[in-house]
């Protein structure tokens, strides 16, 4: 047990992993379903490789423009993409032996607003994308520095987040009487640019707890910011990946904030077309593999990757709206996703580490510096295991 | 203090353990001074020396008892902490102790199985390994006919963990099926069902469980290990109530886990947060029992299917539930437990509870009481034990007619048991 990390109880996970790649593969999944201005979602039963993690969460989101708003879908982005970034942090410490103090992270991200206060570029995702982590811990700032630098490499929400990659989205239409037809809905050119007249400010507070546990307060400004005083989020692991399953994990953030944003987009723009739908829901999954995340194959991604979304529509009308027009409608909500379009480009993260009264590392985490990162630990290891060989000894 | 055998494979100077993505699995845990027998030698050998600890000072052919509640820290402690495989070495009692050490070698070895946990009690066993293998909004499906006490935790105290439960007929693969649902974590079932000794299709719960990323945990404890490995039909934990057969002297209250090491290592940290470890003197009667399992298996399975003849010819008995016998409702069963089904036999007196509580009465060889599995005769009525708990309408449901009596059969000589039972029936 270090920092809380009960690592007794998985002793030979590294072994297995590698013997069997199977046992390393993780599908999360959230299902979302819209009520009122409210997306409801629930976070679904984890698969993790042959045995199954059972979830007890329920989140409900608002647009910030709801009449009581809760939390927004950016919010919960960002509160995503800190707490896999302060989980992982946690995960490199405890490996090295660095007993924590304390851990917090800022993420602070911003989306340029048109004179309405709405979305002006979509296609922008989240922009200024930054992290400012603070930590008190007994290392030296050389070994505090060099975890803040796989964490830009391994931690798999952060990565989603970097690189430039795909989704599938399909829609589902459910008509009277229960016969459904389904199709894909194209990864969507970006939405037609609205002069920016501003910009919102999100930010997320993430303090960490213990072990995998952090308590997460968030804001968006200007508007919500003064609800946020108190934490709203607990995010952690399963047990079965160290926590204690006391909130949903990042990757079930992440889920849960797109398809909330999905499932009140498509509410609002059925809304203004005016058409009937009775009833609109979205099922979110993605898939892990804890091999990138520990590096023990490098053909296989470190990121949350093979993110899913079926948008699920009931007609109950007699003006039964045919696939195209419920797939356009998708199509045109997919278009205005800010965090759709976060998932589809390439971004970059201003990363700052300190601890008190130093300033440890400023980066900038783009796709150059991941690969220089990990292009050094390779040839770092070749070093070693050379060395090793020429020693006798077993390479570690 | 000896070095934890774990140790070459996990940490030490040269090898750390955490950050290191070469270590490799560990077995045990195991101290070198534990015998290791190889897994393709016969159920006797390996029940008689598997994990025996020889201590190296003496010589002494068997394990000594080791009641220290703590053991002295040294590198290899400090190892353990630092680098988190504190299972692997002794450090208290609660945590492991080479006794604890010697009856898990000794039944992983029996049980075909990577490593095992002993407990305080088979109750002990299956609370800690269901909240181990479930989660807070998880649920199980299980079996209308689990032992009481399990029917007991299942019924009311997994929903107060935020475990649901599902109860099914064990033996109906397509309701056990139709149970599952998307928050279905555990299939737990027992490889033969108390009292009426009904068989669970143990190979489809493997493909079950395989299909559906489910984990199949079987309490083993009517069959054992000498009659049925169910971790070789797909089970992924077996559990014994090892007060029954394991011990088999009706002289220690016991359970013991076993399967792979991932899981083990799972069940075992939460025995440490609740608490159910089971103390040296246990440890010594039980490993002592589980080097005669094999043999004292033989005596209650020949028995039983003698008695279980007899019974199912005599005139004051209406129905007898065995394996053996022709009309057996499972027959299925022989096909993965070619070495017998251990000793219980049920039947139906007839005159039903009356007539039963007369010849209980009459007996003189067995003892009227419950449990199972020890060396001597034991019997008892499910309708005032075991089964009290449950209203006449939901026993006939189960199957449990009155005058149904409940016979564990001990491995005294079978003509005197034959005897003894015969004049107590025929005197009703």
């Amino acid at each position: 047990m270090r920092n809380g990390l009960n690592i007794s109880g998985v002793s030979e996970i590294v072994h297995e992993i590698r013997e069997n790649g199977a046992e390393a593969v993780i599908r999360f999944s959230t299902s979302t379903a819209v009520a009122g201005d409210r997306a409801e979602v629930t976070v679904g039963t984890a698969h993790h490789g042959t045995f199954r993690m059972a979830r007890d969460f329920r989140l409900a989101l608002t647009g910030a423009e709801a009449a009581d708003p809760g939390l927004t879908p950016v919010e919960a982005a960002a509160a995503a993409i800190g707490a896999c970034v302060l989980i992982t942090h946690v995960h490199g410490y405890s490996a090295r032996g660095i007993s924590l103090t304390s851990l917090g992270v800022r993420v602070t991200a911003t989306v340029p607003t048109d004179a309405a206060g709405r979305v002006a570029d979509p296609s922008a995702g989240l922009r200024d994308l930054r992290y400012d982590i603070t930590v008190d811990a007994e290392a030296t700032e050389a070994a505090l520095a060099q975890v803040t630098q796989f964490v830009t490499c391994f931690s798999p929400n952060h990565r989603a987040f970097l690189d430039a990659g795909d989704y599938d989205l399909s829609s589902v239409l459910v008509r009277p009487g229960g016969t459904a037809t389904s199709r894909p809905v194209p990864v969507t050119a970006p939405a037609a640019t609205a002069p920016a007249a501003g910009e919102l400010t999100v930010v997320a507070e993430l303090q960490w707890e213990y072990g995998t546990e952090a308590h997460v307060s968030t804001a968006v400004s200007p508007g919500i910011e003064a609800r946020r005083a108190a934490p709203t989020l607990v995010v952690d692991q399963s047990k079965q990946m160290l926590g204690i399953d006391r909130g949903p994990n990042p990757q079930e953030m992440l889920l849960t904030a797109i398809s909330a944003e999905l499932a009140l987009g498509l509410s609002a723009l059925a809304r203004e077309r005016g058409l009937p739908l009775s009833r609109i829901e979205v099922d979110g999954g993605g898939r892990l593999d804890i091999r990138g995340m520990m590096n023990v194959d490098p053909a296989v991604p470190a990121r949350f990757h093979e993110i899913r979304f079926v948008v699920r529509c009931e007609a109950d009308l007699d003006d039964d709206p045919d696939d195209d027009k419920v797939a356009a409608l998708v199509t045109e909500c997919a278009a205005n996703s800010t965090l759709l379009a976060v998932l589809r480009r390439a971004n970059t993260a201003d990363v700052r580490l300190r601890s008190p009264g130093a300033e440890i590392l400023t980066l900038r985490s783009d796709a150059a510096q991941v690969s220089a990162f990990i292009e050094q630990i390779v040839r770092q290891q070749r070093e070693q295991q050379a060395a090793a060989a020429r020693a006798g000894g077993d390479p570690a | 203090m000896s070095k934890a055998i774990g140790d070459p494979a996990g940490p030490g100077a040269d090898r750390k353990w955490s950050n290191n993505l070469r270590r490799g699995r560990v077995p045990g845990p195991r101290l070198p001074e534990q015998r290791v027998m190889d897994d393709d030698l016969g159920m006797s050998t390996r029940s008689v020396h598997s994990g025996t600890y020889i201590d190296p000072a003496t010589g002494s052919v068997g394990t000594p008892i080791f009641t220290s509640s703590t053991y002295e820290f040294n590198e290899h402690t400090y190892g353990a902490f630092d680098q988190g495989h504190i299972r692997d070495v002794p450090i208290y009692g609660r945590y492991g102790t080479p006794n604890q050490w010697v009856v898990q070698e000794k039944v992983a070895a029996l049980e075909n199985a990577e490593s095992a946990v002993a407990f305080a009690s088979g109750m002990a066993a299956i609370t800690t390994a269901l909240l181990t293998l479930t989660n807070r909004g998880g649920h199980i499906v299980s079996s209308r006919d689990v032992y009481g006490g399990t029917y007991n935790l299942l019924r009311e105290d997994m929903p107060q963990f935020g475990r649901d439960v599902t109860f099914t007929d064990p033996t109906d693969i397509r309701e056990i099926e139709a149970a599952v649902r998307p928050e279905t974590q555990v299939l737990f079932f027992e490889t033969l069902t108390n009292p009426l000794l009904k068989s669970i299709p143990l190979p489809e719960l493997g493909e079950l469980a395989r299909r559906e990323n489910l984990l199949l945990v079987i309490d083993n404890t009517f069959l054992t290990p000498y009659c049925l490995r169910p971790l070789d039909l797909g089970a992924h934990v077996v559990i014994h109530s090892a007060t029954k057969y394991l011990g088999g002297h009706s002289d220690l209250t016991a359970g013991v886990a076993a399967g792979s090491r991932k899981y083990m290592d799972r069940i075992w940290t939460e025995l440490l947060k609740l608490g159910g470890s089971l103390d040296a003197f246990g440890c010594f009667l039980l490993e002592r029992g589980l080097k005669t399992l094999a043999v004292r298996m033989r005596t209650h399975i020949e028995n039983a299917n003698l008695l279980a003849a007899f019974l199912n010819e005599h005139p004051r008995v209406t129905a007898v539930h065995h394996p053996s016998l022709s009309g057996y409702p499972y027959p299925r069963l022989r096909e993965w437990c070619a070495t017998g089904f251990g000793g219980m036999v049920s039947f139906e007196v007839e005159g039903g509870d009356e007539a039963a509580l007369k010849f209980l009465d009459r007996l003189t060889i067995p003892a009227v009481a419950t449990s199972l599995g020890g060396v001597e005769s034991l019997v008892s009525l499910p309708f005032n034990t075991s089964h009290s708990f449950l209203t006449v309408r939901q026993r006939r449901e189960l199957g449990i007619q009155p005058g149904l009596v409940r016979l564990s059969v001990g491995i005294e000589d079978s003509a005197d048991l034959i005897t003894d039972i015969d004049t107590a029936l025929t005197g009703i």
